[in-house]
């Protein structure tokens, strides 16, 4: 009986070794560049969709030649300065921040502060005087409180 | 409700509608090249016959660059009116070819079919000339001038009015 | 039905939607020939009229579904859009497949909520229900318009051919079967309040008599515009394979414009039945979150925009649209301009730090959050009319963009129900709120050193999410202490007693509980996400994210109308096996990929399976942290919209006597 769990225990400790020693895959560190490159990119034949995510013919050429430069030796910004000179600032999926792109990234800061200045300003010129000052509850106040607090309680149940 | 949300309401509407009567007119998928005006990047390949070639200016004169492939539907459109253009400006501008993401096979058998107007077509299986160019459908055409620069670049079939306005700009 | 031919059904259904056209168009003119007739009467034939209008279109649907489940591919969209091997369900949603078909839902949508406005009507404002009924029809009629002479559905196709082309393998999933329609009844719920505001400007009618009315339409096409969003995302999610949920495509900002004017609208409607303010607001709220519905309906049927979504493009319906988006347009801001201002303001702000000045603030925050998506949608299309220069604006722009103004957002969610009505006093604000900011605080470190090469996006959002939470907890804590003081419960009685007694509050309160929860799976999936893309053989081991990943190798079967390539991945430390597949539909010959998903509360492993390189296969690998919380946090705003609608009405009178309607006895 217990030659049997012998056995068990060392078959056991052999499956959880080959466990172990079985390859241990790693992403390639290039591809990884890659992609990230490539998520920053447009496709330019597909609708909206970055290059590391479209399936379509060119995409994959597009990740073939990042691969290609990346291999050469290239930094991530020549790669990008590569396409848009050949696809233009359309092959960015972020617009640009200079040139084309300014007015996309100073209107919302600018809509913002216009919009709160503005209704500020005409939620204050419609405004009346002070609030009316609050009064200290009498007595009168407190019992008819508790007198609609019992009804309350009473409707309640 | 002040008057003066009338000068924010008005225009923002006129604007949004204009805009939009605009965006049916436009294409969304039409993209201008940068390369216009710049020089035709000087790249080299084999090519349908494994000869090496030199794509760009060819011949000294004004040469009208032809992006197509055998797979591509448009092409077959355009093609009667290279084959009229080939012969009509024959001394005018050279008329080369890049033969995009296309088997060996079919480029051949297709050409072999319907004609050849080109002097040669630079075999680009990979598609990485195309990338070079920034080539993003098929067929697509780039007119140089004798200087060697891309005055003008179509993203759709020719006609043979587009061809003749492509050879008009490049040949002064 | 013996002897019913079924022959020319088709041809009958398309007469019966001209039929629908006509008498849409007595609808519309009603109001108007009573008048110019001097005949009482038929205006109220208004009624009459959207009844026989929905039971006609109903009958027309029905005949297009018959058509699909026969598979009469004789009729020209049935043959584009469905496939005899298409199983039933997909027969069904695909009426809704494509262009003219999903036209069709809008309009006939469109046609029952005007009968039950008019069933409604009838008994809470008689006297301007004709009016209501004379917008709706207009409505109506400029899509029935569209679906009779650009878009019908009803169109044969002769020959028939034997096989149709299939529905687009990425729709055939039970998420897309309900994501149009729960869309559509969130868009054309929106023409509601709509024709109130506009009935209100035509007829005088007071905002405050009727601004209870719309507040449960405005809630049901909210929670409706809510579900086909998150319904959307989460099908791009399980079916498109990358992983994402939303990616800021022209079409989805499209349907995300109306719900966050519909969101301030919600809010608005509140400040007003509170404290008579803000009718102005409202009316503009009313009238361009509809406006909204148009545009977005505009954008994904005229190709103006390059998306994933888009349905086929076709210029001339565009437009087609785009004029009659414009008549609606001029006709509704002309009118809010000329007589917007239907009642006095009977109050106004005291204070600028008090609750109204909060939901000004609120109503203005959103209000730059919609401008802001529009911007980003439009811009493309701005330049390349300016100058001829082509951009993309995608998903990086619009977070970083809109993330910012959410967190205001998330800021006012917390300060706005503690902060009290026309005036607050600062020192009693801060004793309310002081633990909540300082958890804010807190949870910011806390997330800081836990990962400081996060984006600040993490540490603020983590931050804001505790402290709005927080207040709520707080909030809830002292109602429900205050009133086991008063009335002798103990605390989780009076809890639930307050749940029980104030829904419109506590339902608005786990509503906003569910944002928080959807933000938190926002942060959790959106910046902590983890990504490989590796090849694997079998035997190979993938450690992502703290799990671990072994291929067991592939599988091939046939299966309905596909054939499956299916990789087998062994989720080490659990018995699951992740089973990605790349599907190749013979008809459609589009080949995609499903990816398979173990998900738990704290992340999801979401698999997807490549292409063969040698003797191995490419996997993608994704760890989404917290991603599950968004689906979970949708659920939680759906409780939360359902048990605010559930609050009893009071008092019943019709709205159009001197008596304030609905709003008296509803207390927050």
């Amino acid at each position: 009986m217990l030659r049997i769990f012998k056995w068990l225990g060392v078959l056991a400790l052999c499956s959880s070794l080959v466990t172990v020693s079985a390859s241990e895959v790693n992403e390639d560190p290039l591809e990884r560049t890659m992609l990230d490159i490539a998520q920053k990119l447009r496709c330019t034949v597909c609708q909206n969709q970055p290059v590391s995510e479209s399936n379509s013919g060119l995409a994959k050429d597009m990740r073939d030649v990042i691969t290609d430069k990346l291999k050469q030796g290239q930094t991530e910004a020549q790669i990008m300065q590569f396409f848009v000179e050949r696809y233009g600032d359309y092959v960015l999926l972020e617009p640009p921040r200079s040139g084309n792109g300014v007015p996309l990234w100073v209107f919302p800061p600018l809509v913002l502060l216009l919009a709160v200045l503005v209704a500020i300003y005409m939620m204050k010129s419609r405004a009346q005087t002070a609030a009316p000052a609050v009064q200290e509850l009498t007595d009168e106040d407190r019992e008819r409180i508790r007198r609609a607090r019992e009804q309350d309680r009473a409707g309640d149940e | 409700m002040t008057r003066s949300i009338w000068w924010v309401i008005i225009p923002v509407l006129v604007i949004l509608f204009v805009l939009l009567g605009y965006g049916l007119t436009s294409d969304p998928r039409h993209i201008p090249s940068p390369l216009i005006g710049k020089p035709f990047p000087q790249l080299q390949g084999v090519d349908l016959n494994g000869q090496p070639v030199n794509l760009g200016l060819v011949d000294d004169k004004p040469t009208i660059v032809n992006v197509w492939a055998s797979w591509c539907a448009a092409c077959r459109q355009e093609h009667e009116v290279l084959l009229r253009g080939a012969r009509r400006y024959t001394d005018t501008v050279s008329l080369v070819a890049v033969n995009y993401k296309d088997e060996l096979v079919n480029a051949k058998r297709w050409l072999r079919r319907l004609g050849d107007p080109y002097q040669w077509s630079l075999h680009d299986l990979s598609g990485r000339i195309g990338i070079e160019l920034g080539v993003y459908g098929v067929p697509e055409t780039f007119f140089i001038n004798r200087d060697g620069i891309i005055v003008e670049k179509i993203s759709a079939p020719l006609t043979d009015e587009k061809l003749a306005a492509g050879v008009a700009l490049i040949t002064p | 039905m013996q002897g019913f031919s079924t022959t020319y059904l088709v041809e009958f259904g398309h007469l019966v939607v001209f039929t629908a056209f006509i008498v849409s168009l007595i609808q519309a003119l009603a109001p108007w020939l009573a008048s110019r007739f001097n005949a009482p009467a038929l205006a109220r034939s208004g009624i009459s009229a959207s009844y026989i209008v929905l039971i006609l279109m109903t009958i027309g649907g029905a005949i297009l579904i018959h058509a699909f489940v026969t598979s009469d591919f004789s009729v020209l969209y049935v043959a584009q859009n469905s496939n005899t091997q298409l199983p039933l369900l997909y027969k069904v949603t695909a009426l809704w497949g494509g262009h003219e078909g999903s036209l069709y839902l809008w309009a006939w949508v469109l046609a029952a909520f005007t009968a039950l406005l008019a069933v409604q009507g009838k008994r809470l404002f008689p006297l301007r229900l004709p009016v209501m009924l004379s917008v709706q029809a207009w409505l109506l009629l400029g899509f029935l318009g569209l679906i009779l002479f650009l878009s019908n559905p009803f169109e044969r196709l002769l020959p028939a051919v034997a096989e149709g082309q299939d529905l687009n393998p990425l729709l055939q999933d039970p998420g897309m079967a309900f994501h149009p329609p729960m869309l559509y009844f969130g868009y054309v719920g929106f023409s509601i309040p709509f024709a109130f505001a506009i009935t209100a400007m035509l007829t005088r009618w007071e905002t405050t008599l009727w601004i209870g009315l719309i507040r449960r339409w405005t809630l049901f096409a909210w929670i409706m515009l809510t579900i086909g969003i998150m319904l959307g995302g989460w099908w791009a999610y399980y079916e498109l394979g990358w992983g994402g949920y939303w990616a800021w495509d022209p079409v989805e900002n499209a349907s995300f414009m109306p719900w966050l004017l519909g969101t301030a609208l919600i809010h608005s409607i509140t400040v007003q039945e509170n404290r008579h303010m803000l009718q102005t607001w409202n009316m503009f709220l009313a009238i361009t979150t509809f406006a909204l519905s148009l545009l977005g309906t505009f954008l994904v049927r005229s190709g103006v925009l390059s998306s994933v979504h888009a349905f086929a493009v076709d210029p001339g319906r565009g437009l087609y649209i785009l004029i009659f988006m414009v008549v609606v347009l001029v006709v509704a801001f002309g009118l809010f301009l000329a007589k917007g201002r239907v009642d006095t303001e009977r109050e106004s702000i005291s204070s600028l730090m008090s609750r109204e000045m909060l939901f000004v603030l609120n109503n203005v925050l959103f209000t730059v959050l919609c401008i802001c998506v529009m911007l980003g949608t439009l811009y493309p299309l701005a330049l390349e009319a300016i100058n001829g220069a082509k951009i993309t604006v995608g998903a990086p722009y619009f977070n970083s963009v809109l993330v910012p103004l959410f967190f205001l957002v998330l800021l006012l969610m917390g300060f706005g129900p503690a902060t009290p009505w026309r005036k607050a006093n600062l020192k009693r604000l801060w004793a309310r709120l002081w633990l909540a900011a300082a958890t804010g605080v807190v949870a910011t470190i806390v997330m800081f050193s836990w990962d400081p090469s996060a984006h600040w996006f993490a540490f603020v959002g983590t931050g804001l999410v505790a402290f709005t939470l927080m207040t709520i907890v707080i909030d809830s804590w002292r109602s429900a202490r205050r009133r086991s003081k008063q009335q002798g419960e103990s605390i989780p009685v009076a809890l639930l007693r307050l749940l029980g007694r104030n829904r419109r509050y506590y339902g608005g309160m786990i509503v906003h509980l569910g944002i928080l929860v959807i933000a938190i799976g926002l942060i959790g999936s959106g910046l902590f996400r983890s990504e490989q893309v590796v090849l694997m053989a079998k035997g190979d081991v993938l450690e992502i994210g703290g799990e671990r990943l072994r291929f067991e190798g592939v599988r091939e079967f046939r299966k309905d109308n596909y054939l499956a390539l299916q990789g087998r991945l062994h989720l080490l430390g659990t018995d699951t096996i992740l089973t990605p597949e790349r599907r190749k539909y013979p008809v459609q010959e589009a080949p995609t990929t499903e990816s398979s998903i173990h998900e738990n509360w704290a992340r999801d492993v979401y698999v997807i399976i490549g292409e063969k390189f040698k003797d191995k296969y490419s996997v993608h690998a994704y760890v989404n942290p917290l991603v599950q919380w968004i689906w979970r946090g949708g659920l939680i705003i759906i409780i939360g919209i359902g048990w605010s609608l559930s609050q009893r009405l009071r008092q019943r009178r019709t709205s159009e006597s001197s008596v304030v309607a609905g709003g008296a006895g509803e207390t927050t």
